[in-house]
């Protein structure tokens, strides 16, 4: 299915009907205009020159996720494959983000179906074992070469440190995230009720986020 | 180990983490308390998803390479391919109005999650300062150095998040920018505290 649809792909591109064949004659008259054009408009496949960056960037991004967790490379994500790159949509990104946090499995999978978006399961793939195999690599050399923890002063100095930074990466990732699904001032009031309940009770994400579902078709958000 | 691992993976709503310690440390006693505390501090510092970190670690501990591969493919093979099938189920029905609704709903509330999960840690963060901060109390006479450690960290966390979010700089170069800087001043901190 995904080989169909990657040549449909690569036909409605060879074809020149879009846009960047179309402009690149322009782009190079004009001077350095063309840079800013999005890097493709493709709409559902992906191009092998996307699958090795989409694979590239995941790989680079995966060494920046320190201190606990993906979640904090999302604002950064945003920032490359909707405005930069122009690969999916916002609410595109935020969807994957949110089934991702709804379904089973480790939070690190919204890679994957953004992935999946990009560039059907081909996409998905390679995008997860982007985000995967580098840090994979270094957990091992760790354990090969350091199996004692940094203890002392030193040790304690790094994890602050580094601690600092990724409350603020958090926090950041949650803002861009209400940027991009509160669209108004019920959902608003939505993200605010839900960041107290999970700080000032014991509850289940799982069934805040169905509340969620639930009144995302109650209120017809 | 694959298959233990994999069935973490995949019962993990919201979150391996707690999944994880119930399989490790309570169900199959690979690992006692303080050893899964320890080693979970480590995956978190090294880059990238914490359960794959802990997997490798693990599966290292018991069975080398091939330990460390089993238990990583487990927890991400079986469902990376669910999420998958979700994904591809998601693609058929995301014109249905009703399926629109309710993930607008979803996605107000897992942002909050993101946001309670970065006040959670801050909490613990504090938490931690004050524990350290009155253990070595004799060393402190009115928390000065408490509140210098604690304004160290605010300002970096401060730092990182305005660059992100507000000035949206690659978290690489921010990252490269603010973690030397940060580690560096808290190792001077500490030494401080150490008393030398």
């Amino acid at each position: 299915m995904s080989d169909s649809r990657k040549d449909a792909t690569t036909d409605t591109l060879s074809s020149g009907s879009t846009v960047p064949d179309v402009t690149a004659p322009d782009a190079s008259a004009t001077g350095a205009a063309g840079v800013d054009l999005p890097a493709a408009s493709v709409e559902d496949g992906a191009t092998a020159e996307m699958l090795a960056s989409l694979f590239a960037y995941m790989a680079m991004i995966s060494l920046t996720a320190v201190g606990g967790g993906v979640i904090m490379v999302a604002p950064d994500m945003h920032r490359y494959l909707v405005d930069v790159r122009q690969w999916i949509t916002g609410p595109e990104f935020a969807a994957a983000f949110t089934i991702a946090q709804a379904a089973p499995g480790p939070n690190v999978l919204f890679v994957t179906l953004i992935g999946l978006r990009i560039g059907g399961v081909v996409g998905a793939v390679t995008a997860t074992l982007g985000i995967l195999l580098l840090p994979f690599l270094l957990a091992l050399a760790y354990v090969r070469w350091m199996p004692q923890r940094p203890a002392g002063p030193f040790g304690r100095a790094f994890r602050n440190g580094l601690a600092s930074i990724s409350i603020g990466l958090l926090a950041a990732g949650g803002v861009v995230l209400a940027r991009a699904a509160d669209t108004g001032t019920v959902t608003l009031l939505m993200t605010v009720a839900a960041t107290a309940a999970i700080v000032l009770t014991r509850w289940n994400p799982v069934w805040l986020m169905a509340a969620g579902a639930v009144c995302g078709v109650v209120l017809g958000l | 180990m694959f298959v233990a691992f994999s069935k973490t993976g995949l019962s993990g709503f919201g979150g391996v983490m707690p999944f994880a310690y119930r399989m490790l440390v309570e169900r199959r006693r690979w690992l006692t308390d303080r050893e899964f505390a320890q080693t979970l501090a480590m995956a978190q510092i090294l880059p990238g998803a914490t359960i794959c970190n802990l997997a490798v670690m693990v599966g290292w501990r018991f069975g080398r390479l091939t330990g460390a591969v089993a238990a990583t493919t487990g927890v991400i093979v079986a469902p990376m391919m669910l999420v998958i099938a979700i994904g591809l189920t998601y693609a058929a029905v995301a014109d249905h109005p009703a399926v629109q609704h309710a993930l607008a709903g979803m996605s107000a509330v897992a942002a909050g999650l993101v946001l309670a999960t970065a006040i959670k840690m801050a909490r613990g963060y504090v938490k931690e300062e004050r524990r350290t901060a009155r253990a070595s109390a004799a060393m402190d006479p009115g928390g000065r150095r408490l509140r210098r450690n604690l304004g160290l960290a605010a300002l970096f966390a401060v730092l990182a998040f305005a660059s992100v979010a507000i000035l949206r700089w690659p978290l690489i170069l921010v990252v490269i920018g603010l973690a030397p800087p940060a580690i560096a001043l808290s190792w001077l901190a500490e030494r401080g505290q150490t008393g030398e």
